[in-house]
């Protein structure tokens, strides 16, 4: 059979459908625009493990599929959280007093407020992060050894946008993760997502259940080059800076990892070193008081992370850190859009809720057959 | 102010040399990702048209998109000896279409018992010609919903894409001889599903 000449092209297959309905411009020029900025989105991910706070369905790092619908009240209820209380209201609406954020600034390493022990009559977000940074301060926690790895676990609400041919649709997708981290940068990590399912937003379509695997792992890629600096992200690069407040403040608004205003960029830039982390207590008070001196942050006196639990949130321009009331140690972070969006929202949409629920150094990785990671397809960090 | 017209003629400017091939964009894509844009307007529309022949405009437009991100991530183990990127490219786009395959079969199984098809605009033919022309369609699309996937891959790659052999080849990473004779199979379930059919007309006459 396999010896008979080759019957040929049939025409009519090669007619079938060749007629189709063609790429409308202006849908292929919407296709491009999206391209770029998933390639922007790429090169902005410095640290790959990482995703941006109230990113669009671009990340590397968000689940390509979409997955099985498994609605849970506690996603529910924080989004309906986050939704109310992280919009500014009537009390965080108010500018905080004058004194807070400069004071601070000024005298970083004596904050009068920390040592008053009571809370003021008015909350503003510079007591809130003094207090954090106070807290942060003496917290004791392992210190790694380069070849180890970073071990966190948080439970977190995104929402997704998906750009079709009618327009923009978008729901908040819920997972659980595991991640590993390199110390140094120098071996690969490891990232678990288990996907918990969509949630469907009040003015939204009802999301898609699709049954694909809702386990994914994934190879997080060596960030640090041989010979070179501990990268971005790691935790050694953290244990790199200064922890004096000034001096931290200093390398903060030098060192951009983005191109918005200096401040709003200073606090994402906070967030990304916060987020999924094992941060040095020292660092982590110094990145306290320098968040306490960035302009605009307001409190929100109760905001829910993203499994429910209450506590004491400081707000800027939607993206918000949420802090244990009593300890002040961060216990998940939010992000709501501050204007109308068409396709996502109004403003005050939740587009972000996390959990961070344990941090710990371990030395090895899981044991995952190569065969279920997902290898890394982004470019050699070298 | 006056047109550059000397200045024209002393030599193009850095740019408008000749043009630039994918394997230069795709290793210059690596220090200047915005470099891949160019990759893109060079065969979306191809891809485009592709994967809206076999799975309709809507799932095509993810495909699309889907096809060109993963090639971006993978950008930096594109072959540079290959200068034209459309057989890498249309390779992951099949791959991004085998996993819309239920889409596909019941586009093709909705074509095989209606024969018209929604997303090509109807030509106004004769009528009885129309009329054949529709049960020919019937009997490939039934065919095409019957090929073995790996067989009709290949068989769209060449006769819808317009591959060549080699390129096919390359986009499926198979050696040419399992092109051909996956080609060879498939076109002769397709011939044979016309000869049933056209031996039908024959006895209607």
């Amino acid at each position: 059979m396999t010896d008979l000449p080759d019957p040929g092209p049939v025409r009519e297959l090669s007619d079938l459908r060749a007629d189709v309905a063609g790429w409308a411009p202006e849908d292929r020029h919407r296709a491009r625009t999206r391209l770029l900025a998933q390639i922007h989105d790429e090169r902005l991910a410095a640290a790959p493990s990482r995703r941006p706070l109230s990113s669009r369905s671009t990340s590397r790092r968000r689940p390509r599929l979409t997955r099985p619908l498994l609605l849970g009240a506690v996603a529910a209820a924080a989004a309906a959280a986050l939704t109310v209380s992280l919009l500014p209201g009537s009390a965080a609406h108010r500018p905080p007093p004058r004194a807070a954020g400069s004071a601070r600034a000024a005298a970083p390493k004596s904050p009068p407020v920390s040592s008053i022990g009571s809370q003021p009559a008015v909350l503003t977000a510079a007591y809130v992060l003094n207090r954090a940074a106070s807290a942060a301060a003496s917290y004791s926690q392992p210190v790694p050894r380069p070849g180890q790895f970073i071990y966190v676990t948080s439970v977190t609400t995104y929402l997704s946008t998906e750009i079709g041919p009618s327009g923009e649709k978008s729901w908040l997708y819920r997972t659980s993760r595991q991640i590993w981290q390199s110390v140094d940068g120098r071996r690969d990590g490891l990232l678990q997502i288990v996907d918990r399912g969509n949630v469907k937003l009040p003015w939204g379509p009802v999301p898609p259940a699709d049954s694909g695997n809702p386990v994914s792992w994934n190879s997080l890629p060596a960030l640090s080059c041989p010979g070179a600096a501990p990268a971005r992200g790691t935790y050694a690069f953290l244990a790199s800076l200064p922890t004096d407040p000034g001096r931290l403040r200093t390398w903060i608004y030098q060192h951009p990892d983005g191109q918005n205003q200096a401040a709003a960029q200073a606090w994402t830039d906070i967030g990304d070193m916060l987020r999924e982390m094992l941060v040095p207590p020292k660092l982590a008070a110094a990145l306290y008081r320098v968040a306490a001196t960035i302009p605009g942050a307001t409190v929100v006196p109760r905001a829910k992370n993203a499994v429910g639990r209450t506590g004491v949130a400081v707000s800027r321009a939607g993206q918000a850190l949420i802090f244990d009331p009593k300890t002040y140690q961060l216990i998940g972070e939010g992000a709501v859009l501050t204007k109308n969006t068409p396709g996502q929202g109004p403003a005050g949409t939740v587009v972000a809720s996390t959990a961070q629920l344990k941090e710990a150094v371990v030395s090895h990785l899981p044991d995952v057959p190569t065969s279920a990671v997902e290898p890394d397809t982004g470019g050699p960090a070298c | 102010m006056e047109k550059p017209a000397t200045l024209g003629r002393a030599g193009p400017p850095p740019d408008a040399g000749p043009r630039a091939d994918d394997a230069t964009l795709i290793a210059r894509s690596q220090a200047e990702p915005e470099a891949f844009a160019a990759i893109f307007d060079r065969h979306a529309t191809d891809i485009h048209r592709y994967a809206a022949r076999r799975l309709g405009p809507g799932p095509a437009e993810d495909v699309v998109g889907e096809t060109f991100l993963t090639a971006f991530r993978r950008r930096d183990r594109y072959d540079l000896s290959y200068r034209n990127a459309g057989p890498w490219l249309f390779g992951i786009a099949t791959n991004m279409i085998s996993r819309h395959r239920q889409a596909e079969l019941r586009l093709y199984r909705a074509l095989a018992r209606a024969g018209v098809d929604a997303d090509v605009e109807s030509p106004a033919d004769e009528v009885v010609a129309r009329v054949a022309a529709t049960g020919r369609r019937q009997a490939i699309a039934a065919a095409l919903a019957r090929l073995k996937p790996a067989d009709r891959d290949t068989l769209l790659l060449v006769d819808w894409a317009e591959l060549s052999y080699d390129q096919a080849a390359l986009a499926l990473d198979v050696p040419v001889g399992t092109v051909r004779s996956r080609l060879n199979r498939a076109r002769r379930k397709i011939r044979e599903a016309l000869d049933d059919i056209r031996s039908e007309e024959h006895r209607h006459d």
